[in-house]
C-alpha cells in the first residue's frame, strides 16, 4: 500500500527530466485532442483533490507534479507556444527539457520598485531625459500614441539604454492590446 | 459530523448534502428549500434570517439587509458600492481598510458578518435536517468573483463556525450536478443568471473529469437590476399621478421593489400582471395615496432586453477566450432564478442554437453540485493510487550544471522517497545497491518497489490504465467514481511595473493549480528592499484593476541597480487561493514574504467577529 507513496516521490525526482510529452505519455506529434485526453487521464490520477487523505509531504509533491501538468497542457494546446517549445527541445537534445516559465517565454528581468518608477529615472543623458519625462506624463494621461513617439526619440538619443528600450516595447505592446481612439 | 454544500446566493441560499450515494436539498422545519438571503435586526435584539426577515423588508427596510452579496469584498470607493448606496434602504458606512459596514440599530457590521448570519441559519437548518451537526462545507461563489470577494466569503463561513473546505464556482457546481454519474464526453455551456451576478462558463466533460475551458462574468448584473427597472417604472407612474417621488423615500421604494419582483415572477408565466398597492404614501389632508400598476409581458421584455443583451456579450467573451464557437457545444445548462424569465430562455436558445437544458431545478442545482464536491473532498480515505513515473529520455550524457539536481535513475528513487522534503533538491547518488535503510522506515516490501527497467519504453499510462475498472484502488472505495474539477483563474493576476503598467503573471483562464515565476531586479543603487504590488484584472493600467495587496521584501544586499535579482512566484492552489512569494536568490538567502489581502480581516479580526456572533441569537 505504500507503493503509491514511493511512486509519488519517484515522479517528483524525474519531474525536471521529463519533457511535456513524456509527462503526459503522448507522442511529439500528438493532436490537441490527444493531448487533452492525456491531460484528463492525468487529472484523474494526480489532481490534488484525488489525494485528500495523504500526508502533507505527499500532497506537496503531488501539487508540484500536478502544477507541471497544467503548465504542460497550456503549452501543448497553444500552437504558438508549442512550436516554440518544440524548437527549444530540438536545440538541446541532451540537456534538461525547457520549462515554459523559464525558457519558452524569455523575458528581460523587470523592475519591482518601492513606487511605480518613472521612465524619466531610466534616462541617463540630459538630452534623452526631457523626452522620457514627457513620455511619463503622456502615459499618465493615457495618450500612449504620443508617449510612444517621445520614447522613440529618447531611444534615438540614448541608443544603448536597455531600460528605455524596454519602456518603448512595453508601450508598443500595450498599444497593440488596446487600440486607442 | 456531516459535510454540506451551500449555495450562498444574492437572493436565496440553499443547503444540500450528499450522503450514502444520494444528494438532496435540506429543507427547513416547514419543508422549504430556499432560504432568503435576508437578515433583519429585530427591535427585541433578535436577528431574523430568511422568510421572517424578508417579510420585514416592507415594514423595517432600514434594519433589513438584503443582497449584500453584491457588495461583499468590494472597496468603499468602488463603483459598485457607489452605485448601490442610494439604492439600498439600509445605511452603509466606510469602515477600516475601505471595507463597507452595514448600520442596523446603532450597530455596525462588516459584510462577512451579515453573510455569516445567513450561513448560521443555513447551518441550523442542516443540523436539524440531517440529525447531526455540520462542521464543514463547500460554499459557492460566482465564477467572476475576485480574490477579495472569495476571501470575504471564506471569512463569513469561519464566523458562522463552518470550516469552508473549498470555494467553488457556481456554474462549475451546476455542471457537476448535471454531469455527475453520466460519464459522458461532451462540451457544455453554463448560463448562470442569478439575482446579482451573471456568469457564462464553458466546460468539457470526459468521464469524471470536469475541465473548465473558459469562464467570463459580470459580478454586477442580475435579476435585481430588472426588479429595479420595474420599480423605477412604478415610481414614475406614481410620480406622474401624485407628484410625489417614492425614490426619495427608501422604505416606500423598498416596497415597490418587493412588488416589482413579484410582478417579474408573475410575468414569467402570465401575459399580464396587475397590482394595487394601498397606502403607498400620505397625500394632502391625510388622504392615502394608492398605486395601481399594470404591466404586460412585452413591457417586461423591453425592460429586460438590455440586461439580457449584456449577458450574451459575456457569453461571446467566454467563447472567444476558449477559441470556440457555439456549434462546439452539446448542451446549454440554465442556472439561477433569472433564467425563468421567458425572454432569457428565448434569447439563450437563439444564441446557442439549441433549447437550453433545465432538467435540474435552476435554484437548487448549484447547491447540489457543491454537496457532491463536499462529499468528494471530505473523504479522508480518498487516495488514488499512483503509478510509477515514465523513464525520461536519456539525457544524462552531458554533465549536469552544478546548480541542478543530479539526474536520479529509477534505482535511486526508493532512497529519494525516504527524504521527501529534500527529494527535489538534494543530490542523490546513483547507487548500485540500495544502502541500508533507517530502522523502521519502511516494511521490507516497500523498500523493494517494483521499479520499471531503466530502459523501459512507454509511458505511465501503459502502466496504469485509467479506466475506473482497471485502476487499482488503494484500500479505499473507488475514487475514480468521484468527479474531479479542473477549474481556472477567473481573472489575470498582475504586478505593477515601470510607468504604472500591469504585467500579467498568471493569465486569465489559466488552469489551476498552477505556478508562475518571474524575475525582477532592483531599480536603484543601494536599494535594500522591494515592494511588489499585486492586482487582479485585465486592464493594461495597473490602477484600473482590483488591487489585492502588496508584499515587501527587505534586507536585500545593497548593490548597484539591477545587481540583485528577486524571484517572484505566484502560486494558485486547487482551491483558487493565491500565494505570492518573493525570494532573494542571489545572496543565497531565501526570504519569503506572503501577500496580505487588503480589507480582509486577519485571524484576530475573525475571532472578534466570532465572539460577537456567539452572543447573538439567530432565528
Amino acid at each position: 500500500m505504500a507503493k503509491s507513496s514511493e511512486h509519488i516521490f519517484s515522479w517528483l525526482g524525474v519531474l525536471d527530466e521529463l519533457n511535456y510529452y513524456e509527462l503526459f505519455g503522448v507522442d511529439s506529434d500528438a493532436t490537441a485532442d490527444e493531448v487533452r485526453e492525456a491531460f484528463h487521464a492525468f487529472c484523474d490520477v494526480f489532481h490534488p483533490d484525488r489525494h485528500q487523505g495523504r500526508t502533507a509531504a505527499e500532497r506537496a509533491a503531488l501539487s508540484s507534479i500536478f502544477k507541471r501538468s497544467t503548465e504542460a497542457y497550456l503549452v501543448l494546446t497553444d500552437l504558438g507556444l508549442r512550436g516554440q517549445y518544440d524548437r527549444e527541445l530540438a536545440s538541446r537534445p541532451t540537456a534538461r527539457p525547457p520549462r515554459m516559465s523559464h525558457s519558452v517565454r524569455p523575458r528581460a528581468p523587470q523592475r519591482a520598485t518601492p513606487k511605480p518608477i518613472k521612465i524619466e529615472d531610466a534616462a541617463r543623458t540630459p538630452s534623452s531625459r526631457p523626452f522620457a519625462r514627457r513620455a511619463d506624463e503622456l502615459i499618465k494621461s493615457g495618450d500612449l500614441r504620443q508617449a510612444k513617439l517621445q520614447l522613440v526619440m529618447a531611444n534615438h538619443l540614448e541608443p544603448a539604454n536597455e531600460d528605455l528600450k524596454a519602456a518603448l516595447k512595453q508601450v508598443e505592446a500595450k498599444l497593440s492590446e488596446r487600440p486607442g481612439p | 459530523m456531516a459535510v454540506v454544500g451551500i449555495d450562498l446566493g444574492t437572493t436565496n441560499t440553499v443547503v444540500a448534502c450528499a450522503r450514502s450515494g444520494r444528494v438532496h436539498v435540506v429543507a427547513d422545519e416547514q419543508g422549504r428549500h430556499l432560504l432568503p438571503s435576508v437578515v433583519s435586526f429585530h427591535p427585541n435584539g433578535e436577528v431574523l434570517v430568511g422568510h421572517a426577515a424578508r417579510e420585514r423588508r416592507v415594514v423595517d427596510a432600514k434594519n433589513t439587509i438584503a443582497s449584500v452579496k453584491r457588495l461583499i469584498g468590494r472597496a468603499w470607493d468602488s463603483d459598485e458600492i457607489k452605485k448601490s448606496r442610494p439604492r439600498f434602504a439600509f445605511e452603509l458606512r466606510e469602515g477600516l481598510g475601505q471595507g463597507p459596514l452595514v448600520v442596523a440599530r446603532d450597530q455596525t457590521y462588516t459584510l462577512p458578518e451579515i453573510s455569516a448570519f445567513v450561513l448560521r441559519r443555513a447551518k441550523q437548518i442542516a443540523d436539524a435536517g440531517l440529525g447531526e451537526p455540520v462542521d464543514r462545507a463547500v460554499v459557492t461563489v460566482p465564477a467572476s468573483f475576485n480574490e477579495l470577494q472569495r476571501a470575504a466569503t471564506k471569512v463569513a463561513g469561519r464566523i458562522a463556525g463552518l470550516d469552508v473546505m473549498r470555494i467553488i464556482n457556481e456554474p462549475t457546481a451546476a455542471t457537476l450536478a448535471y454531469g455527475f454519474g453520466r460519464r459522458a464526453k461532451e462540451r457544455v455551456a453554463v448560463y448562470d443568471f442569478g439575482g446579482g451576478t451573471f456568469d457564462c462558463t464553458l466546460l468539457e466533460l470526459s468521464g469524471n473529469v470536469f475541465e473548465v475551458l473558459a469562464t467570463a462574468g459580470d459580478s454586477f448584473l442580475g435579476g435585481d437590476d430588472i426588479d429595479l427597472a420595474i420599480a423605477d417604472r412604478m415610481a414614475d407612474a406614481f410620480l406622474l399621478k401624485h407628484r410625489w417621488d417614492p425614490r426619495a423615500h427608501p422604505q416606500v421604494f423598498e416596497r415597490l421593489r418587493v412588488t416589482a419582483e413579484a410582478i417579474k415572477v408573475e410575468l414569467s408565466t402570465g401575459e399580464r400582471a396587475r397590482v394595487h398597492l394601498r397606502d403607498v404614501a400620505g397625500g394632502v389632508g391625510g388622504t392615502q395615496l394608492d398605486l395601481a400598476f399594470e404591466m404586460a409581458r412585452t413591457e417586461l421584455d423591453a425592460l429586460a432586453a438590455p440586461f439580457v443583451q449584456r449577458t450574451l456579450a459575456v457569453c461571446e467573451d467566454s467563447l472567444s477566450v476558449a477559441g470556440l464557437s457555439v456549434s462546439h457545444f452539446d448542451k446549454v445548462i440554465l442556472v439561477g432564478g433569472s433564467t425563468r424569465i421567458a425572454l432569457v430562455r428565448q434569447r439563450v436558445e437563439q444564441f446557442f442554437g439549441a433549447p437550453p437544458l433545465d432538467r435540474v431545478n435552476p435554484d437548487e442545482v448549484v447547491a447540489i453540485g457543491a454537496a457532491i464536491q463536499a462529499a468528494a473532498l471530505a473523504d479522508a480515505a480518498r487516495r488514488r493510487s499512483i503509478p510509477p513515473p515514465p523513464t525520461p529520455a536519456m539525457r544524462a550524457s552531458s554533465p549536469p550544471p552544478d546548480d541542478e539536481v543530479t539526474i536520479a535513475s529509477p534505482a535511486s528513487q526508493a532512497i529519494a522517497s525516504l527524504q521527501p522534503s529534500l527529494a527535489a533538491t538534494t543530490h542523490v547518488a546513483v547507487a548500485a545497491a540500495p544502502p541500508p535503510l533507517p530502522r523502521g522506515a519502511r516494511p521490507a516490501q516497500a523498500t523493494l518497489p517494483m521499479l520499471p527497467d531503466v530502459d523501459a519504453p512507454g509511458s505511465w499510462r501503459d502502466v496504469a490504465p485509467t479506466s475506473p475498472r482497471a485502476a487499482r484502488p488503494e484500500g479505499d472505495l473507488g475514487p475514480a467514481s468521484t468527479p474531479v474539477l479542473v477549474d481556472v483563474t477567473p481573472r489575470a493576476l498582475l504586478v505593477e511595473t515601470a510607468g504604472g503598467f500591469s504585467d500579467v503573471i498568471v493569465p486569465r483562464n489559466a488552469k489551476i493549480p498552477c505556478e508562475r515565476t518571474r524575475a525582477f531586479t532592483t531599480s536603484s543603487d543601494m536599494q535594500t528592499g522591494v515592494r511588489v504590488r499585486v492586482s487582479q484584472g485585465e486592464d493594461a493600467f495597473f490602477d484600473n484593476n482590483t488591487f489585492l495587496g502588496e508584499l515587501e521584501l527587505v534586507g536585500l544586499r545593497a548593490g548597484p541597480r539591477g545587481a540583485v535579482t528577486i524571484q517572484v512566484r505566484f502560486e494558485v492552489d486547487e482551491g483558487g487561493t493565491l500565494r505570492v512569494l518573493a525570494t532573494d536568490i542571489e545572496t543565497g538567502m531565501q526570504a519569503h514574504a506572503l501577500l496580505q489581502l487588503v480589507g480582509i480581516a486577519g485571524t484576530q479580526g475573525v475571532a472578534v467577529m466570532q465572539a460577537r456572533h456567539a452572543g447573538i441569537q439567530v432565528r
